[in-house]
């Protein structure tokens, strides 16, 4: 809720005075008072918070939190950007499903994400570093947030029982951005598990296990736990027909597969994947046939899952990995509404015991 | 050394020790140690105060936000599939 504390008021922001920022007028006529009133000031964030911190403002507009291009750009992967922006639903579902992450300064450092309960964190206290239940938390609950956390699937992140929150790994570019349009979140300057894990980098490890994968695995091939994934994703109209809503099935697995993009940076031949929310007839309501690439791309993509521990079932011995069937991606996982790229991610079984 | 003239030189002392602090302190404002100096102006602040008495009272005033409607009708958390 807004409320509103005493201390906020002798801080600097406090000191300018609430219409400073939100606009309104100051009388005691509610009506009056907020009917000009802007709830997020933040949302012309160059104006409202570059006067005075525009080291960060002029980089912002370029970061994947304000400009979601991690969404959109998946999005178009598998659709027709044309047909889609074309649709008089567009608005909506953008509304619906892709608004209430789009975050701006307010969103992280006062108040908590639309997609929250809203209101503020701290009664208008600006937090310098956000919180990472109140707004971190607020969009990245169902996947990696709510995995590192421990509140979806099985025991958090060993990083986060040590106290750790997600802006001790990532870099503050992550989220203020650096000045260049990312076309989704692999394109940021994310963090390694090397950063801090030194002694096991492959190339130099001395224990016989880091050694002998190399750069063949992820580091959560070994590491992760089951992950969320969603199957069946479809966008439908809400039964009391006030729009357009999506529904989709979540399940808790863990499979292992070929990486769908090796890159210099993400070199591994297998890693630990997460099947999106995705099916070819999911806009079908939007149009027809609005997901023409969709068999050129994979439904199963690279997790960088966050529930990480040192001892984990698959890393318990070289069978519990290498003749465990159940954690490798097979033709048995592959569903009717999955693409044709995701069957090129099913490894060739038993993996190779050559190291 | 009789007392008036001794009492006028230490006078005369004083006074050109305290000229040459004032010069000093005066060129070091001036830019030779421009951060020193209160005469180097900051950024103009580029937001007005504005006089939000109304808001606060109201925006303070822990029952009167209590019993606004505003945001009971949304969860808590929502699964956003993020």
């Amino acid at each position: 809720m807004f409320l509103v504390s005493e201390a906020f008021l002798e801080t600097t922001h406090g000191k300018l005075g609430c219409i400073s920022c939100h606009g309104g007028e100051n009388t005691a006529d509610k009506a009056l008072a907020h009917a000009e009133m802007d709830p997020y000031p933040s949302s012309n964030f160059e104006v409202s918070c570059g006067n005075c911190h525009s080291d960060v403002t002029t980089t912002f507009g370029t970061s994947i939190h304000y400009t979601l291009g991690g969404i959109a750009n998946g999005l178009l992967e598998f659709t027709d950007f044309t047909l889609l922006s074309d649709s008089p639903h567009h608005e909506e579902v953008f509304d619906n499903d892709c608004y209430k992450c789009h975050a701006t300064c307010g969103d992280c450092h006062v108040s908590r994400d639309k997609n929250y309960s809203n209101g503020l964190v701290s009664q208008h206290d600006f937090l310098a570093t956000p919180s990472m239940e109140e707004n971190c938390y607020a969009c990245h609950n169902a996947r990696n947030g709510g995995e590192y956390m421990g509140t979806v699937g099985f025991s958090g992140d060993v990083h986060f029982s040590k106290g750790m929150t997600c802006m001790d790994c990532h870099p503050t570019s992550n989220f203020h951005g650096d000045g260049t349009e990312s076309y989704n979140m692999w394109d940021e300057e994310l963090p390694s598990c090397l950063d801090c894990h030194e002694e096991q980098n492959p190339a130099t490890a001395k224990d016989t296990m880091h050694k002998v994968h190399g750069d063949s695995l992820s580091c959560q091939v070994c590491h992760a736990q089951a992950n969320n994934n969603c199957f069946e994703c479809h966008l439908d109209e809400k039964p009391d027909g006030s729009g357009l809503g999506s529904s989709s099935e979540g399940k808790i697995i863990f499979r292992v597969g070929y990486n769908p993009e090796i890159t210099e940076e993400r070199p591994y031949k297998y890693v630990a994947l997460r099947h999106v929310p995705s099916q070819e007839t999911m806009l079908e309501v939007v149009g027809d046939n609005m997901m023409p690439n969709f068999d050129e791309k994979s439904n199963w993509k690279y997790s960088p899952t966050h529930n990480i521990q040192k001892s984990t079932f698959q890393n318990e011995s070289c069978n519990a990995c290498h003749d465990n069937t159940r954690i490798w991606l097979s033709e048995k996982d592959m569903r009717e509404t999955d693409s044709e790229a995701s069957r090129k991610l099913i490894p060739a079984l038993p993996p190779s015991l050559d190291h | 050394m009789n007392q008036p003239i001794a009492i006028k030189k230490w006078l005369l002392g004083l006074l050109a020790v305290l000229l040459v602090g004032v010069t000093v302190v005066g060129f070091s404002q001036l830019g030779v140690n421009p951060t020193a100096g209160s005469l180097v102006l900051e950024e103009p602040f580029p937001y007005k105060i504005v006089d939000s008495s109304s808001c606060v009272a109201c925006h303070t005033n822990e029952s009167v936000i209590a019993a606004s409607n505003w945001g009971k009708d949304k969860p808590v958390a929502v699964n956003t599939g993020g």
